[in-house]
């Protein structure tokens, strides 16, 4: 998986491509460790081609810090994938855009 | 500072060491005469009860006896006491169901939708102080004098319990149970717990694993840990294999990590409680670097003994938890209690077998095979080694309430069964009939692993009627990746063993009235994510159980999308 980071000011956008998964979920979880000064996260995934269960954990942690210091969006949402959101429940906790 | 804390973590042990003590002797002499007991204590609910709107309607003054209440009050549940409830919480009545005053309302965590709101009096309150806390630390007590020749040592505990300050519309406490009966020590915390109070009862949500684990590691004092369930005590542990080094980063500047979520309020306060400390973080980064084999006995040496329920559908994350602590460390299952009533306690440390209490209320059993379930038994009728399902009339205004459990007599302590939980009633699986309830399963998981060498992280069962004919669906999570060259042989092995723990479904397997069972693997930490979204959902931690059953459109929708491989 390819992780791009994109900072201007208080913003950061991530974008990720191929798969998110048990393997690499622990590459995106080292990257969102410093969200310090970030008050808007945008998740570009456009280009993610799937997502796992840790994956979808790792979204869920950065949710957790960015309900406290700002906001959090997720672009560009797959079809799949917007049908992973849903099932599990992260439509009601993520904004997917 | 360390040294008032030092007194005042003796002070609190030695005296919960007595509570415990008395506990114990209380127990011992109310099992003794459990049967006696458990009658004063039925006619003591009704006399107190008597004057009530729901005593008035049965007849409470008119029954002086066991036979009498089976004949004029029927058996109940919850939607019996909504209406009651309701008027309870919205007009502030009272003498409805109980003349009792009620300190606070459990919310049920076995419902949709609506939670249930249990009533929870005064005196349920302090059974759940004797039986609930106080007991633990004599039964460890207890324990260590009789293997060491001495008492446990004094020390701090980590604790993943959690009780949110919430009230109903008329201002009464609610939210879990479990967390209640420590609201009394809020101001005291410390003398006893790794975690400050703002963890404890939490008022806004934060990075709650980083920081009870943030408070416990710069602690080298830490004895015991304690939790409802014993899945939040691997959840912390698991969560701490993938982020130890930052925390010995932070542990090492005396700081809370910059993307730790936390308030700046209480970020301050809790940073003020810090102090750099380089020693124990490399102590700490030596023994991480080492694995998680016991690694809590290694980081913290004087590590002594455990508390959480563990037995039942939590054996996996026992067996998980084993890991981390070893197996020399005692564990006590703490108890068999639901929301409506805490019905039995561990006397013993490792036992999976719980003393029912005489005194915690009046409880009744049908026999699980019976034809006739309006048929009740008192404890004195029960046999060892049967099953049984409960009916409970608890001291807060449920009567011959079916709860739905069904429990085995595993033997008998004095007077009192002995009971293990099994299974719960409306979550049994059948398609054609056969029955199969969650200890098949669970003992058909336990001799999978042993059968197969995997370990299984969390399982359930799902009845697919939509293909003909109906078969189960098996999902399972292993600890790794598994060869899927192999995924029939699984399947076989696990339709095979559920053929041995439900003879039943064996037959309908040989004579095609069920279809071969289906076996789907699910996506590591799929079940982790399961409790992360119930959380943030706002369910409490407290309350999470395993799913056993998928038997919710929700349930399915979830699991099923976050399937790795399956067998056709």
């Amino acid at each position: 998986m390819t992780i791009s980071k994109d900072r201007n000011g208080s913003e950061l956008t991530i974008a990720l491509e191929g798969r998110l998964d048990t393997t690499t979920a622990p590459e995106l979880a080292e990257e969102i460790k410093s969200l310090d000064g970030v008050e808007k996260l945008k998740f570009d995934i456009e280009k993610l081609e799937y997502i796992s269960s840790a994956g979808l954990r790792v979204l869920l942690s950065a949710q957790k810090v960015m309900n406290k210091q700002g906001s959090m969006v997720v672009k560009n949402a797959s079809e799949s994938i917007k049908e992973i959101f849903e099932v599990t429940g992260f439509d009601g906790i993520l904004t997917v855009e | 500072m360390a040294i008032v804390r030092g007194i005042t973590n003796h002070v609190f042990c030695t005296v919960m060491k007595k509570r415990g003590a008395n506990a114990l002797r209380h127990l011992d002499e109310v099992s003794r005469r459990a049967v006696s007991a458990s009658e004063e204590t039925l006619l003591k609910i009704l006399k107190d009860n008597a004057d009530t709107e729901y005593g008035k309607k049965y007849d409470f003054a008119g029954i002086s006896s066991i036979d009498e209440y089976r004949k004029k009050v029927p058996f109940s549940n919850y939607d019996d006491y909504a209406p009651y409830i309701e008027r309870m919480i919205n007009n502030d009545e009272e003498d409805l169901i109980t003349s009792y005053p009620v300190r606070h309302y459990a919310l049920s965590s076995g419902s949709v939708g609506v939670p249930k709101h249990i009533p929870v009096t005064q005196a349920t309150l302090d059974n759940y102080a004797i039986y609930g806390a106080s007991i633990l630390f004599g039964v460890m007590d207890e324990y260590f004098r009789n293997t060491t020749g001495k008492s446990y040592k004094d020390g701090f505990c980590l604790n993943t319990i959690e009780a949110p300050p919430m009230v109903t519309e008329n201002g009464i406490p609610k939210g879990p149970i479990s967390g209640t009966c420590m609201r009394v020590f809020a101001d005291h915390l410390l003398s006893f717990m790794t975690s400050p109070a703002e963890l404890v009862f939490p008022t806004e949500s934060m990075d709650s694993k980083y920081l009870k684990l943030r408070f416990a590691l710069a602690n080298r004092k830490v004895t015991c840990m304690t939790s409802a369930f014993m899945t939040s005590l691997v959840d912390l542990m698991t969560w701490l294999e993938s982020n130890w080094e930052e925390m010995c980063d932070d542990i090492e500047k005396g700081v809370i990590g910059e993307s730790v979520m936390i308030s700046p309020e209480l970020r301050r306060k809790f940073e003020s409680m810090f102090e750099p400390d380089p020693k124990r973080a490399d102590e700490l980064r030596e023994e991480f670097k080492k694995g998680f084999d016991e690694i809590v006995i290694r980081i913290w040496p004087d590590f002594q003994w455990l508390g959480a329920i563990g037995t039942g559908g939590f054996s996996q994350y026992t067996q998980k938890m084993r890991k981390y602590t070893g197996r020399n460390v005692p564990y006590s299952f703490l108890n068999y209690a639901a929301s409506e009533s805490l019905m039995a306690v561990a006397r013993r440390t490792g036992e999976d077998g719980f003393v029912l209490l005489p005194d915690g209320g009046f409880y009744e059993f049908i026999p699980a095979d019976a034809d006739d379930d309006e048929t009740t038994l008192t404890i004195d009728q029960l046999e060892e080694g049967k099953d049984y399902e409960i009916v409970v009339t608890n001291l807060s205004g449920f009567y011959r309430y079916r709860i739905k459990d069904v429990v085995r007599v595993k033997g008998f302590y004095n007077e009192s069964p002995m009971v293990s939980f099994l299974y719960r009633k409306n979550q049994m699986i059948s398609i054609a009939g056969e029955k199969t309830n969650e200890e098949a399963l669970r003992w058909t998981i336990e001799r999978f692993q042993d059968e197969t060498g995997l370990l299984i992280t969390d399982y359930s069962v799902y009845a697919d009627t939509d293909s003909k004919p109906g078969r189960y669906v098996l999902l399972m999570e292993p600890d790794k990746e598994i060869d899927e060259s192999k995924l029939q042989e699984y399947r076989d092995v696990a339709e095979k063993l559920l053929g041995q723990a439900n003879p039943s479904f064996g037959q309908k397997i040989m004579n095609g009235t069920l279809g071969k069972t289906k076996l789907c693997i699910t996506q590591q930490e799929t079940y982790m994510l399961y409790r992360d979204v119930m959380i943030m959902k706002g369910v409490s931690q407290n309350q999470l159980k395993p799913v056993r059953a998928i038997d919710t459109p929700m349930k399915e929708k979830f699991f099923f999308n976050l399937i790795e491989t399956e067998t056709e």
